[in-house]
Formats: C-alpha cells, structure tokens, sequence
C-alpha cells in the first residue's frame, strides 16, 4: 500500500533513491547512468524512469533497474511498476543548432563567410582558389582540393564557398559534410535497403562540400559508392569540393582511381599561418568578443603558439574567460600566468633536440647521422630540413643552430633554410614532410 | 548491481550509512587559486561553448564536473554525462545529445584509436548541433588522433592548480564538519603537512579519519590521525 504522505510521492521517493544509490554507485556511473534519469510525473502507482537513450535505458536495466526496484518495493510499490523507458528528449533544447537542415543548404555553418576570414600569406592562394569556384560553380576548377594540417581555416572556406554559392543562386542546392557521415548515411543505407536514395540524394546535389577525405582511407564501399557519386556530379558539371589533411597522393588506404580524380581539378595547399597572420587571427577573434587587447600579448601568443588557429582560438578564449572572473586586467604577466600550461608545452616540443630527434625519427635515420659530416642527400635533405625547423621554431640564432648541427658555419644554415624554401615552392612530397613534421612539434 | 557495495550495515559496522559520500557542489569545493574556473562553471558557461577543465588527478575536476552537472539540470537544460573511465564509457559517446554533454577523463581514451575517433565525430556533431561541451583531463598530450588533438586545443581550457595551506586546512575542517566529527587540538596542521596536497586525496582521507573517530566516539585527534595513516 502506498501512503499519499507527501514525504513518499513518487518524487520523493526518487530523490531518496538516488541519495541511497550514491552510496551504494561510485560517482562516475551514478552520473553517466542514474542523474540523467527523469522520473515520469504521473500520479498512480507506476514509477516510469524516462532515459534519454537507448543506450541508456539497457545499461540501466542491466546494472541498475534491481535495485531501484528493491528501494520502491521497500516503500510499497509493486516491483513490476517500476520500469525504464526511453524518452526525456521531449524537453526542448535551450539553442538551435548551428548548422542548417535547409535541404537547399544542408550542413552550413553561418558563422564561416569569406568575409570573417582572415587572410594571409600562408591561406591567400587557397581563398582565392575557392572564392574563384563559388563564383563560377562547376566551371572553373573541379574538383577543388583544399590540404594541409587540421585548424588551419579549410572547413571555414568549404562552408564559406556553399554560402556563397547557395546566396548567389537561390535554386542552387549545396550539401556540406564530413567524410565520415557519408560513410556512417551509407551504411545505415545499406541497412534499410535505401542505397538508391542514398544515390539519388547526394547525386542531385548542384554542390557537394566534403570535409577530410582521408578518413574513406580503408573504407572500401564508402570509397566505391564515393567514386560513382563524384563521377555522376562531374558529369554534369557540378561542383565538388574537397578538403584533406595532407597531399592527396599521400594518403594510404585510398584507390589510386579516386586519387588519381582528386587531382582532375585544382589542389591547393593551405599552410600554418605565418606570425603576422596570427597576430591578425588573434586580434580579429578578440575584436569578434567586443575586446582589444594590448599589442604585448598578442604577439607573446602568436609568438608562442604556431600550430594551428584552433589552439590560438582556445588559448584566447582560457584567457579571456580566466580575466572574466578573477577581475585581473589582461597584461603579459597574466597572459603567461594563465596560459602557463599551453605555452610550456608549446615550448617542451620546440627545443633544438627534440626538433632533431623528431626530424631522424621521421626520416628513420639517428640523431648522430643528423651531426655528421656526411653529406649523401638521404642525410644532408632530412638535416637542411631540421635547420630549417630550428630558425622557424625556435628564437636561436643562426650560429646557434649551427653549432647544434655538428658544430657548422651560419652560412650553412642560411643555406639549408633558403633550400628547404625553394625546394618546397615544387616539390609537394616536400611540402607535406615539412607541414606533417611542423604538426608534429607544435601541436 | 554493477559497482555496488556491500552494505555497511549488514556487516554490523557502525554509522557509515549515517554519512553517505560528499555530494559535489560548488558549495562544498574549497577554490583556492582556482575561483576563476569555479565561477565560470558556476555562472559563467556560454551555451554552445567548449570546455576542458584541466589538472592533476585529485585535483576536483570530477566534483566540479558533477556539481555542473546539478546546476545545469536544475536549471532544466537537457544536460547529458559520460565517464569515459568506465567500460561502456566510449561506446555511449555516439547516443549523447543536448544543451550539454559532460565527459569525464577525456584522457581514458588516450591512444585507443577507435575510441579517439568516436570522441572526434561526436565533437563535430555537437560542434553542428551546438552542443556545448565540457571535458575533464590531465591534457591532451596522450592523444595520437591529430584533429582529436586539435579540436580539444579550441576549447577554453580552465586549469585547477594545487592548493596552499590555508585552503587544505579549510577543507580539512570543512569535510570533519560535514561527518560532525570533532577536531583535536593540532591535527589540522598535522595533516596539512602530512596529506598530499590535492583536494580528493585529502577528502578521501578525511572521510577515512571522521569514519573511524565516530566508529571509536572519539576526537580526531593527532594520534588516531597518525595510527590511521600509518595503518594506511
């Protein structure tokens, strides 16, 4: 029997349920499993837990749902009527999401235009190259490849040209998507028995934008159903877009005839961004949060954090969300304070041994052969290389760096730097050794 | 029942059900050095925005994630968790969704590539959906995936440091108080200098202490504190 004290309403009891089950739970299932539980309020003498998941509700079931029941059994529910369900999504959420489910725009993000990019000597070729394709869809250069190391602005120009696209023709319908949800759509195709409507969706795009195309690599069927996809929108003249992390050709696991397509059109590099554009970035992301900071530390951030623009964006915001609270005004001494953690570990990576060990690691050669006086080019490329690296990386100066390699002259170096340079203005296989080992050492 | 303990009272020991573990809030987290991050979750999150919450281990960022945790859901935001420590942890990443997903010990995926890239598509979907996020861990050095690495390296990054004397000593009293267990003459400065000096190892062990003082009716004093961590 159940009494209709208030003390035992079915809330109540909830809630003394889960004051029972924290002792009994450790902390991290209670919170995974038990809190996102919503008791269903309904009067009778059902107890309905709402789950927000499938998931949810069979781990629960599975783990849980005894002794939840043993506790309401003990308060005079019949232990059949205490049961787990899905739902709880019938709250609405706080925010929209950010992207649009517009089928004419599907996937776009607004907050990627061509006009909040900021441009420098290391993106200039790549915006133009997409700019030119928005403006003539289909026409000019297709498809369009867009690689270089992850953050470095290629999914704001995807989605900047679909917006561009889709503003300047309102038939036009442009999809925008990562590369593994059109390989997790296909499979859930190939499970329902809609494939053809798989096809016929992304084959009746006047636009398709994918992001990362190197996780198809070992994906087989994603790749075969890719190839006829991106054959059937060539065909009629419909542009593609492409982004990768690193050269195309480059990248294990993919066909060489969907390699050898990547490059029908255009690939454009898009390069870490030089000091001058991260200070630009650094300013303008502050700008965008209605916030000036002083000259000194903008330039101890961008001086300190070369990887990417997501980790200039993550640094900006530590610091202006740390200042928020703490009342501090934002000088150089707080910036270093606060950041503390990411630059040490910008600056850990950045030493000229650790430059030198990673440089032989990648080339698989040792550090001694780096030092050596032997000049056969599989040793003297991979050594000019680590030069380079050093003067980019770090603050030594050029005898320094030259004493570093063996004890060489800063002419010596001035060389290497000058021929790594050059060489990779042509040399794409040289251009991504060098993106792939500046990754490495600064993110 | 998975993770369950055996009942206390069943075994014939003394008042431990009297004192169910801490509950984490804000309230009962000693901040020290760390307001900044404290008030940020506490009233400062920005909806759709990233978070990793960053320090040591012991250091509270599983309280401080579970008391965000009660403060979003109270205010009726559809606020989802997973500890990412537990077996089923990885595999529940791909079902979560709402105003807020809470992650626990991001740094248990480390190197474990097909848990690495379930976090990175889960992000890009909350990234789309606006989902805001926050994650706990020791960083992000472990993890091998490149964009994983990279779009933990955008979120803000609030980092709990260690605290000094004054504020261990405060938690010391806090947690005594919080079992109602009476503090001898010393034993807070005993402790101070003797106890690791991050927050879940002293609230461990005092927990540990107050058991055992009410178990014996006693003070916590200097020397039970002693017997007890050395029997420790």
């Amino acid at each position: 029997m159940i009494s209709n004290q208030p003390g035992n309403s079915p809330g109540a009891l909830w809630q003394q349920c889960l004051d029972r089950l924290e002792r009994d739970i450790p902390l991290e299932e209670l919170n995974t499993w038990i809190r996102p539980l919503q008791l269903l309020d309904r009067p009778g003498e059902e107890i309905r837990l709402i789950a927000p998941n499938d998931f949810v509700r069979e781990q629960v079931r599975h783990s849980y749902l005894e002794a939840i029941r043993n506790f309401f059994a003990a308060h005079g529910f019949d232990r059949e009527q205490v049961s787990v369900i899905v739902g709880g999504q019938q709250q609405r959420r706080s925010q929209p999401p950010r992207v649009t489910d517009q089928p004419r725009t599907a996937g776009l993000d607004e907050q990627y235009q061509f006009e909040n990019f900021v441009l420098g000597k290391s993106n200039e070729l790549a915006f133009a190259a997409t700019r030119q394709v928005a403006h003539n869809p289909g026409m000019v250069y297709n498809p369009l490849l867009l690689y270089g190391s992850t953050g470095l602005g290629k999914t704001h120009l995807l989605h900047a040209a679909g917006h561009f696209i889709a503003r300047a023709n309102p038939e036009a319908r442009v999809l925008y998507l990562h590369s593994e949800k059109f390989v997790s759509e296909m499979i859930q195709a190939l499970r329902r028995d809609s494939i053809d409507e798989f096809k016929r969706r992304y084959r009746s795009v006047d636009t398709l934008l994918i992001d990362d195309i190197q996780f198809f690599a070992g994906k087989d069927r994603s790749q075969e159903e890719f190839f006829h996809t991106f054959n059937a929108l060539l065909e009629s003249r419909q542009q593609i877009i492409l982004t990768c992390d690193r050269y195309p050709k480059e990248v294990d696991g993919i066909e060489a005839r969907l390699r050898s397509r990547f490059g029908w059109g255009l690939t454009v590099a898009i390069e870490p961004p030089d000091f001058e554009t991260r200070v630009a970035i650094l300013m303008k992301k502050a700008a965008d949060r209605g916030l000036e900071l002083p000259e000194d530390v903008v330039f101890l951030i961008a001086k300190r954090i070369r990887s990417n623009v997501r980790d200039l964006e993550g640094a900006l915001n530590s610091l202006i969300a740390n200042a928020r609270f703490s009342g501090r005004e934002i000088n150089v001494d707080y910036t270093q304070e606060i950041l503390r953690d990411v630059l040490a570990v910008h600056d850990r990576l950045i030493t000229m041994e650790n430059i030198q060990k990673t440089v032989a690691d990648f080339y698989q050669l040792r550090v001694n052969d780096l030092l050596s006086r032997r000049r056969t080019r599989s040793i003297a490329r991979p050594r000019q290389m680590a030069m380079f690296l050093a003067k980019a990386l770090t603050e030594h100066s050029l005898p320094e760096i030259g004493d570093a390699f063996g004890g060489r002259d800063h002419t010596t170096v001035l060389h290497a730097c000058r021929t790594i340079e050059n060489l990779c203005e042509t040399d794409s296989r040289l251009r991504d050794e060098r993106a792939r080992l500046m990754r490495e050492l600064t993110s | 029942m998975a993770g369950s303990r055996s009942d206390p009272t069943q075994r014939g020991q003394i008042p431990l059900a009297l004192h169910p573990p801490r509950r984490p809030t804000f309230e009962n987290f000693i901040a020290g050095p760390n307001q900044a991050a404290v008030d940020t979750l506490g009233s400062g999150l920005e909806s759709g925005s990233w978070y990793f919450l960053t320090g040591p281990q012991g250091s509270g960022r599983s309280h401080l994630l579970a008391a965000t945790q009660a403060r979003l859901t109270g205010e009726g935001q559809i606020v989802q968790f997973a500890a990412l420590v537990t077996a089923a942890g990885p595999a529940l990443l791909d079902s979560l969704t709402g105003d807020w997903v809470l992650l626990d010990d991001v740094d248990a995926l480390a190197g474990k590539g097909s848990a690495e890239q379930a976090l990175f598509n889960a992000l890009n979907r909350w990234r789309d959906e606006r989902t805001g996020v926050i994650m706990t861990g020791a960083g992000r050095a472990g993890i091998k995936l490149p964009d994983l690495r990279s779009r933990l390296g955008q979120a803000t990054r609030l980092t709990l440091h260690a605290l000094d004397e004054t504020d261990l000593a405060a938690l010391i009293r806090q947690v005594a108080c919080e079992h109602e267990v009476a503090l001898g003459r010393g034993v807070v400065d005993f402790l101070v200098t003797r106890l690791p000096r991050n927050p879940g190892t002293v609230a461990s062990a005092i927990q540990l202490l107050a058991v055992r003082a009410l178990s014996e009716r006693r003070t916590l004093s200097v020397p039970l504190a002693r017997k007890v961590l050395v029997d420790q």
